[in-house]
């Protein structure tokens, strides 16, 4: 098994899918599959868990009653909820990328020159994040066993107070 | 007369690897009249979800060429069918984005020969 990034990419203009394969394939640390429809994606990752996926979201060019990017984000997300999709589309309108987001979306690209640049900084911004998000975690986690720490001083220090081992002021004082 | 093309963003994208404008060319040269097929059969059909459809999946595919004219042209197509407003502009804009395409295809295949010296 390799040790690289495994990334899905779905689209149904061949153009498109292997302009963003060859240039995302240009980094040596991704295994990258495309797919053109939704349903061929979602049977891979039923097979072999992708981390990342550039999900188009009209996939019904070519096949008129193919699942739309929306709905494979869906199905995605909920078999892997911790897995990120970057929806790419032609349409630059806001209500479409929010829509996107709304089911969990990571980003939202819109199709063009600037589309493959966006794209390799979104993997860029996946891996800040799950960084991010791993240092909270440990943080909290820390920051838990300091207040567990804290309630056993406090504890032992009444039980103390209670059985006179210890005085309530110092001998100094 | 001056070109429809321009393939210095391909250039760029691609590092000046021949092959790759090569493939990429040969692609959108097979894909594109099948679109423009698909186009006519929805509009002769007023089936305006396909057409939008179609047309939206093309339009930034021109744009990679450097045929910025006929992007525009294709996304004009794509509104009034997503819309469904001035459907009767629709087939003088298919007959124009079909000329167009005509020298896109000719310059293209101009620019393949030379990338295949």
């Amino acid at each position: 098994m390799s040790n690289k990034t495994l990334v899905y990419i779905v689209d149904d203009e061949p153009l498109q899918r292997e302009l963003l394969k060859d240039h995302l394939s240009k980094m040596p640390a991704y295994e990258i599959h495309d797919f053109p429809t939704g349903e061929e994606c979602l049977a891979a990752a039923k097979v072999r868990q992708p981390e990342i996926v550039f999900m188009d979201y009209n996939l019904n060019s070519q096949v008129k009653d193919a699942m739309d990017g929306i709905d494979a984000l869906k199905e995605l997300k909920n078999i892997y909820p911790e897995l990120e999709v970057v929806m790419i589309s032609g349409q630059d309108k806001i209500e479409v990328a929010v829509n996107t987001m709304k089911y969990g979306a990571f980003d939202y690209i819109v199709k063009g020159e600037g589309a493959f640049l966006r794209a390799e900084k979104a993997i860029f911004n996946i891996y800040r994040y799950k960084k991010m998000a791993g240092s909270a975690s440990r943080y909290k986690k820390l920051m838990v066993l300091f207040g567990i720490g804290m309630l056993l001083m406090i504890i032992l220090v009444i039980f103390l107070q209670t059985k006179g081992y210890i005085r309530s002021s110092p001998g100094w004082v | 007369m001056s070109q429809l093309t321009d393939l210095s963003y391909l250039r760029s994208l691609t590092g000046g690897a021949n092959d790759k404008m090569i493939k990429y060319i040969r692609m959108f040269l097979t894909g594109a009249p099948i679109s423009m097929q698909q186009m006519d059969l929805y509009l002769v059909s007023k089936d305006y979800s396909g057409l939008r459809q179609t047309a939206h999946a093309l339009k930034p595919q021109l744009g990679y060429f450097g045929a910025k004219g006929s992007e525009e042209l294709v996304k004009e197509i794509e509104r009034l069918s997503g819309d469904q407003v001035d459907v009767d502009r629709i087939p003088g804009l298919l007959e124009s984005f079909r000329k167009q395409y005509d020298i896109i295809s000719t310059e293209l295949e101009a620019s393949l020969k030379e990338l295949e010296k």
